[in-house]
């Protein structure tokens, strides 16, 4: 109630705020709507901190609390509940919109028009976040949430969202610096204020986008760190006009024949964003990516702020292009704002390509069940452009002199990431190979042996541990509470000519199923299970009622009396497996039937799945690390150029 | 200007004509099961996994499943590569590949799981 009161006082505020700046003057923006910004800044970080405050302190009553947390929750996960989901994640971007328009107010940097632009956004970001509310009340409110995914618990995590979204943020501004310019006819006052704001974007959001692939890559072993998945090209589109924006203000700087499309690239940025984020939150491409994302009503909201952006940018553009100031870019095809020029256009034809693929499923949809296009027309289309941009940017860089070092360094790391991707795309090789327990197997002239599995100290993940002459590599599978499999990551020996990548498949060792009248007992693989009685019960944590079997087991050594139980979940019987005897076995409640009179049980012995033989993709990707390094130049170039800017 | 300009005409059609050949040789359509056998291609099919079957990796070094489309039609399916995480939880499958010999020989899955982590309650 209180979440929604704010939001709504936010929008209310950033309208006025609109209405409040007819006072301003050029860059001197009247002190009522300065306070005003201020104000939303204060109330959105208020409200962030009121939803963490909701993670924190267990507020299932929430529906988004109970959908990405529980109880037992680690509190650095309940913190990052804010972006967990669609809800919280717009109001991150909005927190990050409001704070970048206080600091943009702060010192000066845009214009009464272009502020004007920047609050009708950040009214329109409002609006998205009515449509998914982050402070909805669940219908039923239950004792504990259904929990974060384990895949999501990590540090990756923590920091590949908030970066993508700051980048999705801030490419608003170039957005309202051009429409701005349109409006009022200037064209001088603002172009290195664009310019650092624009640089900054770039670097976020491509450190969000490289940590994502290293996630996907090091965590998730998705094989790859890049799929083509309709989420992963969404960030890439904006990044790659980002990318067009940054070298046409290049080019504005010095001749003023950039200004028509660096006004227009950074037009179709923030177009961009949100037609990414149209495509990917709104649910019309759910069966055709491995993100999952639910849709609603959000999907026609969103739509509206695409064709509304859309239409604004393109009828102004259209209505003032004759006055955009116009020159000759270049005499001739030796001077290097041709080859400059010339590499743009590759870009935009590479996006042009990304943007057919992603939106492919959502147009073909609207007439029939859809088409999609898998990675390969990517990697076959996009593949031959990057080689050809990067000789284009050899010979750039030949004709042109006096390189600043941030230009070096970005454009170092273009070449070395590109020299990564090939690599370790076009000589990869990979094989499905089955391992025994210490028998010897050779992959590619080296010696893997497979140890079995070794379990975490407090049962909270296994590993399979692998031998790769003399070095050990360990996947680490977490477990959730029952002891059964949550999330799996590969095991990686990282070398100088590139990584040995083994993504081991589920691990499982049949067990028969023992079926136990009461009173009498069973003999399984190894253990001896009597069934004393069952029960209806109400779990005290989550307050489900469960069907409870008492049983006393025994594996000869040691004897034990345990309760299993069995949960209702969505018309679905849902096991909670235990382990007993000191972790030697796993046992699982199946059915209970018969007032009880009957149970059907399952114990996996544990000390034999650790020694069972397992299939693993065991892969080779030559020189991956070239990917890595390169990224982290970009980034560092990209930091650099802009702690430079912001000096000058 | 104008004659190099059309000089750049050329090479952006043969690409042009080249990113439509790649296009076909990639582009995946929904089709049922039916439409499937009907077809050369690659396509995609959405369906749920027949639990009263047998599934798992065989000797053969794929993974086999039974895949039962919405409008009732089922087939096997082989996959090349191992049992994907989460594929006993899964809602529905998307199996994506050719029909060959009677099955589906499909190099990607996308699994779909219960709304667990999704954020729908149910009612």
């Amino acid at each position: 109630m209180i979440g929604s009161l704010l939001l709504v006082l936010i929008l209310i505020l950033s309208i006025v705020a609109i209405y409040c700046n007819r006072h301003s003057e050029g860059y001197s923006i009247s002190k009522p709507v300065r306070i005003l910004e201020y104000a939303i800044t204060l109330l959105t970080i208020i409200t962030s901190a009121y939803l963490i405050f909701l993670f924190m302190t267990d507020r299932f009553d929430y529906e988004y609390v109970w959908a990405y947390s529980s109880i037992d929750l680690a509190p650095v996960y309940k913190f990052t509940g804010l972006w967990a989901g669609q809800q919280g994640s717009f109001l991150l971007w909005l927190l990050i919109h409001t704070v970048a328009g206080s600091v943009l107010l702060m010192r000066k940097s845009m214009n009464k028009t272009a502020f004007n632009i920047y609050f009708l956004l950040q009214a329109l970001l409002v609006l998205l976040l009515f449509a998914k509310n982050p402070f909805e009340l669940a219908p039923v409110v239950e004792a504990d949430g259904a929990g974060l995914n384990p895949l999501l618990q990590n540090f990756w995590m923590v920091s590949h969202p908030p970066l993508l979204f700051m980048g999705y943020a801030l490419l608003s501004i170039p957005f309202c610096y051009a429409l701005s310019a349109l409006f009022t006819g200037d064209y001088d006052s603002w172009l290195k204020k664009a310019r650092t704001s624009t640089i900054f974007a770039w670097t976020v959001l491509g450190a969000g986008i490289f940590l994502g692939g290293f996630w996907a890559y090091e965590t998730l072993g998705w094989g790859g760190y890049w799929g083509w998945d309709p989420v992963e090209n969404a960030s890439l589109v904006p990044w790659l006009i980002a990318t067009i924006i940054l070298h046409f203000q290049f080019g504005a700087s010095q001749n003023r024949g950039f200004f028509k499309p660096m006004i227009s690239a950074s037009i179709f940025g923030y177009i961009f964003v949100i037609y990414g984020s149209f495509l990917t939150r709104s649910g019309v491409l759910g069966d055709f990516s491995v993100h999952s994302f639910s849709g609603g009503d959000i999907a026609l909201i969103l739509g509206g702020v695409v064709a509304l952006i859309t239409m604004l940018g393109f009828l102004i553009l259209g209505y003032k292009w004759q006055e955009i100031p116009a020159g000759e870019i270049y005499d001739g095809v030796s001077n290097p704002n041709f080859t400059l020029v010339a590499a743009m256009l590759i870009i935009v034809v590479m996006a042009i390509i990304v943007t057919f693929g992603m939106s492919l499923p959502f147009l073909s949809g609207i007439t029939g069940k859809g088409t999609a296009v898998q990675g390969a027309f990517y990697n076959n289309t996009v593949g031959p452009l990057f080689v050809l941009l990067l000789v284009l940017l050899f010979a750039f860089y030949i004709r042109r002199k006096g390189i600043s070092l941030a230009s070096a360094i970005i454009h170092g790391g273009v070449v070395v990431m590109a020299a990564g991707i090939f690599l370790s795309g076009l000589f990869a090789t990979s094989e499905t190979e089955t391992f025994a327990v210490n028998e010897p197997v050779s992959f590619q002239g080296r010696t893997i042996t497979y140890e079995g599995i070794r379990m975490a100290e407090d049962n909270s993940a296994k590993y399979h541990v692998f031998d790769v002459d003399g070095k050990q590599v360990e996947a680490e599978t977490k477990l959730n509470e029952h002891g059964q499999d949550a999330a799996k990551a590969p095991a990686i020996l990282s070398g100088l000519t590139g990584d040995l990548y083994f993504a081991p498949a589920m691990s499982s060792v049949e067990a028969p199923e023992m079926t136990i009248k009461r009173g009498s007992m069973a003999m399984g693989d190894g253990i001896l299970v009597a069934y004393e009685k069952g029960s209806i019960q109400t779990m005290s944590t989550t307050g489900q009622r469960a069907a409870q079997a008492l049983l006393r087991v025994t594996d000869g050594k040691k004897e034990e009396e345990v309760t299993l139980s069995i949960t209702e979940q969505n018309g679905n019987l849902k096991p909670l497996p235990i382990t007993v005897l000191d972790n030697h076995f796993r046992m699982e409640l199946h059915a209970i039937t018969g007032n009880f009179g009957e149970i059907k049980v399952t114990a996996v012995d544990l000390e034999k799945e650790k020694v069972a033989p397992i299939q693993a993709e065991v892969s080779f990707k030559p020189f991956i690390w070239l990917v890595w390094t390169g990224a982290v130049l970009l980034v560092i170039g990209g930091v650099y150029r802009f702690i430079k800017f912001f000096r000058a | 200007m104008k004659r190099r300009h059309l000089a750049l005409l050329i090479p952006l059609l043969v690409f042009g004509t080249y990113c439509v050949y790649a296009f076909n040789q990639n582009a995946t359509p929904y089709v049922t099961i039916e439409e499937a056998t009907q077809k050369t291609s690659s396509v995609q099919v959405k369906g749920k996994l027949d639990r009263n079957k047998p599934y798992g990796m065989q000797a053969d070094g794929n993974f086999h499943f039974f895949l039962i489309d919405d409008e009732g039609a089922e087939t096997e399916v082989v996959y090349h590569g191992l049992k994907p995480e989460d594929f006993d939880k899964s809602v529905h499958i998307v199996a994506i590949g050719k029909y060959e010999n009677g099955h589906i020989e499909s190099n990607k899955l996308l699994i779909k799981c219960p709304s667990k982590y999704e954020g729908k309650k149910p009612q």
